[in-house]
């Protein structure tokens, strides 16, 4: 049949089949393939005929048509023969193979659980598509006699101007309640808190909301709310959300308007379960163009090519004109935010986050260290028994580089194992690791970046642990080493130790770490906090409804027999919100002008809290002359005044917040901490009203159970405000909270500090092994002229000792510098005493001496005939 | 079952090159087989088959003449060998065996 011969196989396809298949089967293959393809393209279509070719190019994808590739080029030989030795070696000695790879798996799994830790720190926010154009307005406060501070709450006002008077700036600007408010919504599923932001109808955009449902444009409207996902579903079930009403608070009624995806836990709004409009949060007490009142964060979007620097100083002096004070405005840029955004005296400084990013990353890489030490310890120190094989090896013809490749071959070996096995680990620890560290980081195992940076991290790990002892066996004399008479010299014999010595230095930098942290974490939770937080409860007034009944509550509470006191005051306990300058008092030089935390409190509070007065009195409910006129301080304050004798004193304010002018001072109490309770105590100033205020506090009775109390407390509660949504919490643990960081920062150190030794140890093991057995005979000797045991173990394991000690003595110096630097950043911290660096070196030197005992009581209890005999 | 195993598909190949003789080559034996059994195979399964029955030794080959419309390349033909034949004439004794031991009323609807 002679047709066209316009159409020609796929040549791709014809390509692709003689790459792999069979040289002989060519010529058959190709024919029948091309004979077919003619007979379709003729009768039945040319495209029929070439999907077929392909068709059948694959169906030929079988083992008996396939090219055979294990060529015999030296190349692939030499590779082969490489991992053929090394795989025979690992499992030969499977002791130290397994030391290895335990040492090199449990490095790895630190290094991948830290990595994705980094990486979770680093790409922050990331999840706001504009992440690289947001800024937020931050101000600095030039108080004088100060140093200057850095803050972000700022007037409305200025939010107003930027977006009415700077739009060729900025693309949107955006405000937003400065901390995240908790309310109360009630749906018919019932009340629940829920804490979001109140914000500016912009913002939904400019952080890149992802909207599930409705608009994002919803908080247009003044009585709309969006919510995350995980809220709506809370709030509403499997009913469709959008456009249901909820009642926030108990008086105000909002129209859900949009649910967007969750936020997730790397973002600064993580967390917000709703987001409200900012003109519901001011309508009727504030407005977009108030000026003098502090509570807004300011957001704004930079157009494409406005330069930062340039907006941030263009808006610099825009509150100058509207306050009395200095102070200046500046844009941090929203990369910086999680990182970058803790400053001193005005000048950005290393945060303490990132501190945590370079103390974990370093430790994560020391640990990995220790892990490659082990590898290169005991492989050179192993170089004996396999001075034969190199000595053969080298008089046959091997060079230098080959025998290198082939030691290199065993190191790569063994860290691609151990980075699988770390791998596997560290995707099964995670969950515990995301607790410890406080994260939601979902193992990225189908990321091939993950995969990619691993395998590079275990071809450096290869290299580090795999190249010193390439270099050392590979230059071995094989003259020497065939006739027997090598021994592995003194230089390998320091090194090994100069690198014991290192992993020690670092476990007991780590360990003495531990223990200040512990020390630190243990001294500030056990300060006196001016107060006593045992049994008392803090309830936020939510609803209008709570508001005019204090007297009933704390009548009937402390008739049910469950509370012993009730108080009030306009803040809660834990935090030191609610600051004021303008102060005047007798004495005071005239440029200074400090900044009070000044709280507003009832009759009840200081019984209620257990303030401990030191000077003067307590307010008195009997003197109507007390209130909003006498003033309780604290003994900072008092210090900061200089008043010597502050009782019977007067302070001026300059406005007139707390019902009048002048005050006196009635009484001075131990200072509260309600801050941070690292730092100093902040100066408080307290004013008394016969107002209700926003908090309540209650002391449980003690004698009663705290459930029996809280049921009690409970139903009189719903008794005498039965629709107000209410909450409590308890002081002691929103106080225990404070600590989480530090807790946090601690188990981690003990964690690595735990790993460091072990790993260490393990290294130690090794080595002690490899010697006592290689002195067995010798031991045996000796046994049989009679040394006892107690002479054979300080023989054989003093030497061992020795090093740790020598790490002792480097470390503590060290230990000590870098742990002063960490608690240089406290205000209250402890006294660093010497025994903690002993007690961390002998640590280490007792669970050495267990170790090389282990090994060494063993050898020397062995039985000297049969170590004889053999020969 | 004698050491003689034969797979259906290799039976069935088997008995194809042994209808076409002499013009038993790859293409030849599909359209044989789709005229005849109405069965689609792809011409890398029916290689896999012919290559094992010749190391088994049931088939032998060799390279034929070229044709254009093959684009130049020769055929290899396939030839049942003596061995093979025994092998097919073994199956099907052992098949008709098996087919007169059924007694007649299992196979009467």
């Amino acid at each position: 049949m002679d047709n066209n011969n316009n159409h020609t196989p796929p040549r791709l396809a014809e390509a692709f089949l003689l790459w792999f298949l069979k040289e002989e089967l060519g010529e058959e293959v190709l024919g029948d393939l091309e004979e077919k393809f003619n007979y379709t393209a003729a009768h039945r279509s040319v495209l029929l005929a070439k999907v077929n070719y392909w068709y059948q190019v694959f169906q030929y994808l079988r083992p008996f048509a396939i090219r055979n590739y294990r060529s015999n080029s030296k190349f692939n030989t030499m590779y082969q023969h490489n991992f053929k030795i090394s795989l025979r070696n690992i499992l030969r000695n499977k002791g130290y193979s397994l030391i290895n790879l335990s040492g090199l798996v449990v490095s790895m799994t630190v290094v991948i659980l830290i990595g994705l830790w980094v990486y979770d720190e680093l790409s922050f926010n990331n999840y706001h598509i504009q992440k690289e154009h947001i800024a937020q307005v931050m101000i600095e406060h030039h108080n004088p006699g100060e140093d200057i501070h850095v803050g972000t709450v700022l007037p409305p006002a200025l939010g107003t101007l930027l977006k009415e008077s700077y739009s060729t700036y900025f693309d949107q600007v955006a405000m937003m309640r400065s901390r995240p408010e908790e309310r109360i919504f009630t749906t018919n599923r019932g009340h629940f808190a829920e804490s979001g932001y109140f914000m500016q109808p912009d913002g939904a955009k400019m952080f890149g909301l992802n909207m599930q449902q409705g608009d994002i444009n919803g908080l247009r409207d003044v009585n709309a709310i969006l919510l995350s996902e995980t809220t709506a579903q809370k709030l509403f079930g499997d009913s469709d959300p959008l456009n249901q009403i909820i009642t926030m608070d108990g008086n105000t009624e909002l129209t859900v308007a949009g649910v967007y995806e969750d936020l997730p836990h790397n973002s600064s709004f993580h967390g917000a379960s709703y987001f409200a409009p900012l003109q519901l949060y001011i309508s009727g007490w504030s407005g977009l163009n108030v000026w003098d009142n502090y509570f807004i964060h300011t957001y704004v979007k930079l157009k494409e090519h406005v330069n930062l620097q340039k907006a941030s100083a263009l808006i610099k002096d825009l509150v100058l004109p509207h306050t009395e004070g200095q102070r200046y405005l500046f844009l941090n840029p929203m990369n910086k935010w999680h990182l970058h955004s803790e400053f001193e005296n005005g000048q950005p400084v290393t945060s303490q986050r990132l501190k945590f990013v370079w103390l974990f990353g370093a430790a994560a890489i020391f640990i990995v260290a220790l892990a490659c030490i082990n590898f290169m310890n005991l492989s050179t120190a192993a170089s004996e028994k396999r001075a034969k094989e190199i000595g053969i090896r080298k008089s046959l013809g091997s060079q230098r580089l080959q025998l290198m490749s082939q030691f290199l071959t065993e190191a790569f070996l063994l860290s691609f194992l151990s980075f699988l096995t770390a791998a596997t680990m560290a995707a099964l620890v995670l969950p515990w690791f995301n607790n410890i560290a406080s994260k939601e980081i979902a193992f990225p195992s189908t990321n091939p970046w993950f995969w990619l940076v691993g395998f590079t991290i275990s071809l450096i790990t290869g290299i580090l642990s795999g190249s010193y002892p390439a270099f050392y066996l590979s230059a071995l004399n094989p003259l020497k080493s065939l006739k027997g008479g090598f021994s592995s010299g003194k230089k390998g014999a320091l090194l090994r130790k100069t690198l014991v010595v290192f992993q020690f230095t670092i476990s007991i930098l780590l360990i003495s770490g531990t223990f200040v942290v512990y020390q630190q974490v243990q001294h500030a939770k056990s300060r006196p906090t001016g107060y006593s937080k045992a049994n008392l409860l803090v309830i936020p007034k939510r609803s209008g409804e709570m508001y005019g009944k204090y007297e009933a509550l704390s009548y009937e509470l402390k008739k049910s027999g469950a509370v012993i006191e009730v108080g009030e005051a306009n803040y809660p306990i834990t935090n030191t919100l609610g600051n004021n300058n303008g102060f005047d008092w007798e004495g005071k030089p005239p440029s200074f002008d400090p900044s009070f935390n000044t709280i507003l409190v009832n009759h009840d509070y200081g019984k209620t809290i257990g303030w401990e007065v030191t000077e003067g009195r307590d307010f008195n409910k009997n003197l109507t002359s007390d209130i909003s006129k006498s003033v309780i301080i604290t003994e900072s304050t008092k210090k900061l005044m200089g008043l010597e004798n502050a009782v019977g004193s007067e302070i001026k304010f300059s406005k007139d917040y707390f019902g009048s002018n002048t005050f006196t001072i009635v009484g001075v109490v131990r200072d509260m901490i309600k801050g941070d309770p690292f730092q100093a105590p902040r100066p408080a100033i307290m004013f008394l009203t016969n107002n209700e205020l926003s908090y309540m506090f209650v002391r449980l009775n003690p004698e009663l159970p705290v459930t029996e109390a809280l049921m009690k407390l409970e139903a009189v509660i719903k008794d005498i405000v039965p629709s107000a949504p209410f909450n409590y919490n308890f002081v002691d643990m929103e106080y225990n909270a404070k600590f989480r960081a530090e807790e946090r920062a601690g188990k981690l150190v003990s964690i690595f500090a735990v790993l460091a030794i072990f790993i260490s140890c393990l290294g130690m093991f090794g080595l002690v092994s490899f010697i006592t057995e290689k002195r067995t005979r010798e031991i045996g000797i000796r046994k049989v002229l009679g040394a006892p045991i107690a002479s054979l173990w300080r023989m054989l394991s003093l030497n061992f000792i020795y090093p740790v000690v020598v790490a002792c003595l480097i470390a503590t110096p060290i230990a000590y510098y870098l742990l002063n630097n960490w608690l240089h950043a406290y205000d209250y911290k402890i006294e660093m005493s010497w025994w903690v660096f002993g007690l961390a070196g002998l640590a280490a030197i007792a669970v050495t001496m267990v170790t090389v005992s282990y090994r060494t009581i063993k050898a020397a209890l062995l039985d000297p005939v049969k170590n004889l005999q053999s020969e | 079952m004698s050491k003689h195993h034969l797979g259906e598909f290799e039976e069935i190949v088997m008995l194809t090159v042994a209808i076409l003789a002499d013009e038993a080559y790859g293409v030849a034996i599909i359209d044989e087989m789709e005229s005849r059994l109405n069965r689609k195979v792809s011409i890398g399964a029916l290689q896999t088959v012919l290559r094992r029955l010749e190391k088994k030794g049931y088939l032998s080959s060799q390279f034929g003449e070229a044709t254009n419309m093959r684009g130049g390349k020769r055929k290899r033909y396939f030839s049942l060998t003596t061995y093979g034949k025994n092998v097919l004439t073994e199956v099907k004794e052992q098949r008709l065996s098996l087919w007169e031991a059924i007694p007649n009323f299992s196979l009467n609807k």
